[in-house]
C-alpha cells in the first residue's frame, strides 16, 4: 500500500528538496549525524503517513520540524526508551561511519548550550520562528521561550564575539 | 553578529543522504502497518475509542480485531480504529513466564538480552509487543479486555502505538506500547501504583499522550467532588459543563457534535498553554484534546467533526469481477449498492469505488460506506456513521447520501 503516485511523486519532490535543511536543523540540535539522521527518517516517516493531510494544509516542513525536535527531547526524556534498527541496510552513517567533522566555533558554541536554549536560539534565529511558534513548538510557555533565548544569545555572544 | 548567516554557513551539510527509494519504502511500510491489508486508518489525536474484547490464546492481537467489525457502526465511538497486520510468527516458547511481582523470571525474549533493557520494560515484552513489523502479539493466556489505538499525541517519534489493559491469572495490567525507533514501553498496576490509584483505564489512556510527551502534559485538577479532571473542561455528572476556573477562553463552538446542546469545542489557555478541546456530555464517548495548532480554532473543530463522522474502518471484504461487494467474514451484509458513484474526489485513474449500505444484523440498523478498489483489491473505505444528531430521523437512502457526498464532500 503506498500513496497515490501524485502524491508520493510530491512527497519525493519535498524530500529532495528539503532533506539537507532538515538534517542540518536536526544535526544543529542533537551534533550527532548519525542521530540526526535517525531524527530525520522517523519524522520523513511519519510524513509519509499523514502526507495528503498535511499536503493540502501546507503544513510539511513544519510537520517535520515539530517531530524533529520533539522526538530529540523525547530521546533525552523518557527513561524507557528504546533502540531499534533503523533502515535495511540503508543508514548512511553507519554504512559509512561518520565524516570528519568540520566543526565550527558557532557548532560548539551552539552544542555547549543546555539543550532548551540551544532549540530556542536554533528555532528563533535560524528558523525564524515567533516567540509564539517556538512556544508551540517546544511546548514550553512563552516567557520560558524568552528566557532560553536570551541566555542563549548571551552565551553565543561571548563566545563568538571577537575579543 | 548576524546569527543566521553564521547557521547558513557554518552548520555543514553532512553525508550522503539515505537514498530516496529507500525513504518512501520505508513511508509505504509505515502506511500498510497503519491501514494493514484491508483498512484505511486516520488517528484522531488522543481521541479515545475503546474495544472491550475478551480473548484468550496465543497470538496476534489482529486475529481478535477482526472479530468486532459489527460494532464499529453502533455509535461514532463505539469501534476500535483497527491497524490490521498480516499474520506473522506467533510467540515462541523461548518468551518467559512472567511472575507479576518482579515481572520477568525466564530467559530473554528473542529480541531482548539481560543487559539491555531494565525489568519493566522486559515485563511488558514479555505480556505484549509490538513485531518488526508492526503487528501486536501477546502471550499465551494473557487476556485483553481493553484496547485504545494510537492514544499519543501526533508528533511523537513512533509510527503506532496501543494502550492495553491486560488480565493474566486474575491480574490487570495496563501497557502502553509505541512501535518504532523510538518506541518505548510503559507499564502500569492499576491496583499497586499510587501514581494511577483510582483512575480508570480511559483516563490514563487519555494521559498517555501527555505522559509519554512531558512537554505537553494536559492539565488536571481536582473537581468539586475530589475527582481528578483532566483537561480544560468537562461534563459533570449533572451533565453541565464545568470550565476550569483558572482557564481563559479564547473561543468557542456550541454543540459541533449536535449532540442535543452536549458537546462543546473550546479554545482554552491555563498556565500558558493554548489547548483545544472537543468532548460530548457522555463521560468518556468524545474527547479530543490537542496544544493550539498553527492553523485556525474553528477550522480544528470542523476537522475534527469531520474525520469523527467519517471514521475509517477495518474491514475485510472481496471485490467480485462485477464490481459486488461483499464482507469476508460475513458480519456485515451489503443489501444495496452504487457502483462506481460520481464522486471524484474520493478515486483517481484507474481507481473504481461502490457506495454501499451495510447491515450489521445486530439490530442497530444500517449505514452507508464508501469503498474504493484498484483491480479488484480492496483499497479503502470511510465508514459514514451517522451523527448522533440525526438519530431518529428517517435513514437515508443510498441515492440521498450520495446526492449529500456531492453537494458537500468530505
Amino acid at each position: 500500500m503506498s500513496l497515490k503516485p501524485a502524491a508520493e511523486a510530491a512527497y519525493a519532490e519535498f524530500v529532495a528538496a528539503r532533506q539537507n535543511h532538515l538534517r542540518r536543523v536536526a544535526y544543529a540540535i542533537c551534533g550527532d549525524w548519525h542521530q540526526a539522521d535517525d531524527l530525520l527518517q522517523t519524522a520523513l516517516v511519519k510524513l509519509y503517513v499523514a502526507w495528503p493531510r498535511l499536503h493540502r494544509a501546507g503544513r510539511e516542513e513544519a510537520y517535520v520540524r515539530q517531530i524533529i525536535v520533539r522526538a530529540n527531547i523525547d530521546l533525552h526524556r523518557r527513561p524507557w526508551r528504546r533502540e531499534a534498527p533503523g533502515l535495511d541496510g540503508h543508514d548512511p552513517a553507519v554504512r559509512e561511519g561518520l565524516p570528519v567533522e568540520e566543526r565550527s566555533a558557532l557548532f560548539e558554541a551552539l552544542q555547549a548550550l543546555p539543550e532548551m536554549q540551544r532549540k530556542a536560539v536554533v528555532l528563533r534565529h535560524w528558523l525564524g520562528l515567533s516567540v509564539a511558534e517556538t512556544a508551540r513548538e517546544l511546548g514550553i510557555n512563552e516567557g520560558t521561550v524568552k528566557s532560553h533565548t536570551s541566555r542563549g544569545l548571551e552565551k553565543l555572544h561571548a563566545v563568538l564575539t571577537p575579543q | 553578529m548576524n546569527l543566521k548567516e553564521l547557521f547558513e554557513t557554518q552548520i555543514p551539510v553532512g553525508p550522503e543522504h539515505t537514498p530516496l527509494p529507500a525513504r518512501i519504502e520505508a513511508g509505504r511500510r509505515a502506511l500498510r502497518r497503519r491501514r494493514g491489508y484491508a483498512a484505511g486508518t486516520t488517528s484522531i489525536a488522543a481521541v479515545v475509542t475503546l474495544a472491550v474484547l475478551t480473548m484468550v490464546g496465543n497470538g496476534d492481537l489482529s486475529a481478535d480485531r477482526d472479530s468486532s467489525p459489527a460494532t464499529a457502526s453502533e455509535s461514532p465511538t463505539a469501534g476500535p480504529t483497527y491497524t490490521p497486520a498480516p499474520p506473522d510468527e506467533e510467540l515462541t516458547s523461548a518468551i518467559p513466564v512472567a511472575n507479576w511481582a518482579g515481572c520477568v523470571s525466564g530467559p530473554p525474549s528473542d529480541e531482548t538480552s539481560e543487559e539491555e533493557f531494565e525489568p519493566e520494560r522486559r515485563c511488558a515484552d514479555d505480556m505484549a509487543k509490538y513485531g518488526t513489523e508492526g503487528q501486536l502479539k501477546r502471550r499465551d493466556g494473557v487476556q485483553v479486555s481493553r484496547r485504545v489505538d494510537d492514544p499519543v499525541i501526533d508528533g511523537d517519534a513512533v509510527e503506532a502505538s496501543v494502550a492495553l489493559e491486560l488480565i493474566y491469572d486474575g491480574h490487570t495490567k495496563w501497557y502502553f506500547l509505541e512501535h518504532g525507533e523510538h518506541g518505548g514501553v510503559l507499564v502500569a498496576d492499576p491496583v499497586k501504583d499510587e501514581a494511577v490509584a483510582g483512575m480508570s483505564f480511559d483516563t490514563w489512556a487519555k494521559q498517555l499522550g501527555p505522559l509519554t510527551d512531558p512537554g505537553h502534559r494536559y492539565p488536571e485538577m481536582k473537581d468539586a467532588e475530589g475527582v481528578t479532571r483532566v483537561g480544560t473542561a468537562w461534563y459533570d455528572q449533572d451533565g453541565e459543563l464545568m470550565i476550569r476556573e483558572d482557564a481563559e477562553e479564547i473561543d468557542r463552538v456550541d454543540d459541533p457534535l449536535a449532540y442535543d446542546g452536549r458537546s462543546v469545542a473550546l479554545a482554552a489557555e491555563v498556565d500558558g498553554t493554548e489547548w483545544w478541546t472537543l468532548l460530548s456530555g457522555d463521560p468518556g464517548q468524545h474527547w479530543v484534546m490537542e496544544p493550539a495548532g498553527d492553523g485556525d480554532f474553528r477550522d480544528w473543530v470542523d476537522t475534527q467533526v469531520r474525520e469523527l463522522y467519517t471514521k475509517p474502518s477495518g474491514f475485510r471484504l472481496t471485490v467480485a469481477e462485477n464490481g459486488e461487494i461483499k464482507f469476508e467474514d460475513g458480519l456485515l451484509e451489503v443489501v444495496d449498492q452504487i457502483t462506481n458513484p460520481d464522486l471524484d474526489w474520493f478515486t483517481e485513474p484507474g481507481e473504481q469505488s461502490a457506495l454501499i449500505m451495510v447491515d450489521s444484523g445486530t439490530g442497530s440498523g444500517q449505514h452507508p460506506m464508501l469503498v474504493r478498489t484498484r483491480n479488484h483489491l480492496f483499497d479503502g473505505a470511510i465508514e459514514l456513521v451517522q451523527s448522533p444528531g440525526r438519530r431518529g430521523q428517517e435513514e437515508e437512502t443510498l441515492e440521498q447520501v450520495l446526492t449529500r457526498l456531492q453537494n458537500e464532500g468530505l
